[in-house]
């Protein structure tokens, strides 16, 4: 009884969330309650967001004043500034982590997931097991080892170093992820491929991963999100040399916490590449963030 | 036996198997795996063992090894010296001794558990009655909610903070200004400098922060119930919190029960908000919580051998506390 929902047969996927004809119910509350009930909400979680937008179009005096503006001349002062100051090298650092660990994770994960999708035998499980005891990991709990091996490494301040954390942070959210996508992989298809007479790495690249791609692109996806936000290994493992975009916003909050406008830009250009992963993954996210519990 | 099932053309067998000699000769079909084409392939066991060994090597090496480190560690006097070259000295259980009779350590975990689970369950309902919700409105307006919800989720929690940050400000912040505009004069006030304003305000960031992940979550659980057993539930007239308590959350226990506990989790081990708000004008000594402590004491005082006994202890807690989601998971794999 309680697994119900888990093991719903696997097309409950294709349904897609949008088919479903929602019944209208007559509740105790109305409907138009409860729709502005929702937008109020929504505004909850916008308004931040919004704001920040809007202060990064201000004037810093404008920025500033109290009370809040709401109505001033937008500029793109902030934009120029942030562009011409020293944040290029934070956002190639961020770039270089996170593009070359997503793409490892991927290179990875995509023969891990195809190995464990195929038999559940003991040792997928244990390996499966093992997966996911790496990510319940507390990172703040393993950051000292990681700190002073990287350091008798001479891998601080690297951005290599952070390539390889991230991937090993990404690596069991996409091979749980994608397994779940291989897994959808109809057998008949299979069969006719291997009656086609085509071996492994044949069936893997000319018909499962075609199959597979959407959800290849989600997961990688999911990973950029990860790894551009990622916070606290770039915290402690970088300094001057391989900082990425986050740690270069933390330094403007405390040193230069009078220059809210700039800030406020430079926190929304850190967010556009991921707001935008965020949005075409939308779908997949639920899945890939539960380890796969959520379909 | 199809083509598919003997050896790839690219790896030869026997070097599949002297990988891994114990698997080769695992034998018989795996039972109850679901999905037909699984099953008739048999013997090539070493196969996905290499396919998944890179991937056990990253893991153990840039997660694995360092844990084993930390567990070391935590038997030894490690400071500043032994960073710089000098053999760390075996001590025992002097580290684990150490910390838990300092009293500090028994606030901090306190603190910390009581935090958790405050922001976990509130997250958790906040998140359902956001699931609730979506499911009873119009498309527009969900979706609006969704994408709100997204872009909250999505930005760097370094971006968000700097939002937040500004708002609790002492000085120009919105908070302050919307106080004293009703009439509470709080302007000047510094929220951040009382432990209990300051964690209030943590844990108002912190659900902020988590509730998308949720409501998306069981939103997408509702979805799974078949529309049916909501029609017939609706059909006999049982009223809306009846209908939620015996029809609707029996359905989605399962994914409500994974989502708070790894929002648990996530949540014992709290960390950027916490230190960018001491940052913005908590007082750090008062204000730590497991993830800040343990920065402290290791970055911070460069005692990493107390800094490690305590990573261990939140290690412990995580690995209790995630051990009946990891079982449940692999219950369903099993099944």
């Amino acid at each position: 009884m309680s697994t119900t929902t888990l093991d719903t047969p696997r097309d409950s996927q294709t349904t897609g969330r949008r088919d479903i004809v929602k019944p209208r119910r007559k509740g105790v509350v109305s409907g138009g309650v409860l729709t502005t009930v929702t937008w109020i909400l929504a505004l909850v979680f916008f308004a931040p967001v919004a704001w920040m937008v809007m202060t990064s179009f201000k004037q810093e005096n404008v920025a500033a004043s109290n009370p809040p503006a709401f109505f001033f001349e937008p500029t793109l002062d902030q934009y120029k500034a942030v562009i011409s100051s020293d944040a290029g090298p934070y956002f190639l650092n961020s770039l270089i982590a996170t593009g070359v660990s997503t793409l490892l994770v991927i290179l990875l994960a995509i023969p891990a997931s195809y190995a464990l999708s195929i038999r559940p035998v003991k040792k997928t499980s244990d390996v499966l097991f093992f997966f996911i005891s790496t990510k319940m990991l507390p990172i703040v709990a393993v950051i000292m080892p990681i700190y002073v091996i990287s350091g008798q490494l001479r891998a601080l301040d690297s951005i290599w170093t952070l390539v390889i954390l991230y991937t090993a942070m990404n690596l069991p959210i996409a091979v749980w992820m994608m397994r779940s996508f291989f897994q959808e992989v109809p057998g008949e298809v299979l069969e006719a491929a291997s009656m086609d007479g085509a071996g492994l790495i044949k069936t893997l690249r000319s018909v499962l991963i075609p199959m597979v791609t959407p959800g290849i692109a989600a997961t990688a996806l999911i990973c950029v999100i990860f790894a551009w936000n990622e916070f606290f290994f770039a915290l402690n493992l970088t300094a001057a040399k391989a900082a990425t975009v986050p740690v270069f916003l933390m330094s403007q909050m405390t040193s230069e916490g009078l220059f809210l406008a700039q800030l406020s830009a430079a926190s929304v250009l850190a967010s556009l590449p991921v707001v935008l992963a965020g949005w075409l993954a939308q779908k997949q996210l639920v899945r890939g963030l539960s380890m796969g519990a959520v379909k | 036996m199809s083509p598919r099932t003997q050896a790839p053309p690219t790896s030869s067998p026997r070097e599949v198997r002297t990988a891994a000699p114990e698997e080769a000769d695992t034998p018989g079909p795996a039972s109850g795996s679901g999905t037909a084409w699984r099953g008739p392939r048999r013997r090539r066991v070493g196969l996905p063992l290499l396919l998944v060994l890179p991937t056990i090597a990253v893991l153990v090496g840039a997660l694995g090894y360092p844990v084993a480190w930390q567990v070391a560690t935590s038997f030894q006097e490690f400071g500043l010296k032994q960073q710089f070259g000098l053999p760390p000295e075996f001590v025992g259980l002097a580290n684990y001794t150490a910390i838990f009779t300092d009293p500090t350590l028994w606030t901090i975990l306190g603190r910390s558990l009581l935090f958790c689970l405050v922001c976990a369950f509130a997250t958790v309902l906040i998140g359902g009655l956001l699931a609730l919700l979506m499911k009873r409105v119009g498309t527009v307006v969900r979706l609006v909610l969704q994408v709100s919800m997204l872009l909250a989720w999505a930005m760097p929690l370094v971006a968000a903070m700097t939002v937040w940050v500004w708002l609790v400000d002492w000085r120009r912040g919105a908070l302050n200004w919307l106080l004293t505009r009703v009439g509470v004069d709080a302007s000047g006030h510094n929220w951040l400098a009382e432990p209990a304003t300051f964690f209030a305000i943590a844990a108002i960031i912190v659900v902020w922060m988590s509730v998308p992940f949720v409501a998306l979550s069981l939103y997408a659980g509702l979805t799974q119930i078949p529309e049916e057993v909501l029609e017939a539930a609706a059909m006999d007239d049982a009223a809306g919190i009846q209908r939620v308590r015996l029809i609707i959350l029996p359905l989605v226990a399962p994914v409500l029960s994974i989502v708070l506990l790894l929002q648990i989790i996530w949540d014992l081990r709290v960390f950027t908000q916490i230190k960018l708000l001491q940052d913005a004008g908590g007082v750090a000594n008062e204000t730590h919580l497991l993830g800040t402590y343990i920065y402290q004491l290791g970055v911070g005082s460069g005692d990493f051998g107390a800094a490690s006994a305590v990573s261990i202890v939140m290690l412990l807690i995580t690995v209790a506390v995630s051990w009946y989601y990891v079982r449940s998971l692999m219950k369903e794999e099993a099944a």
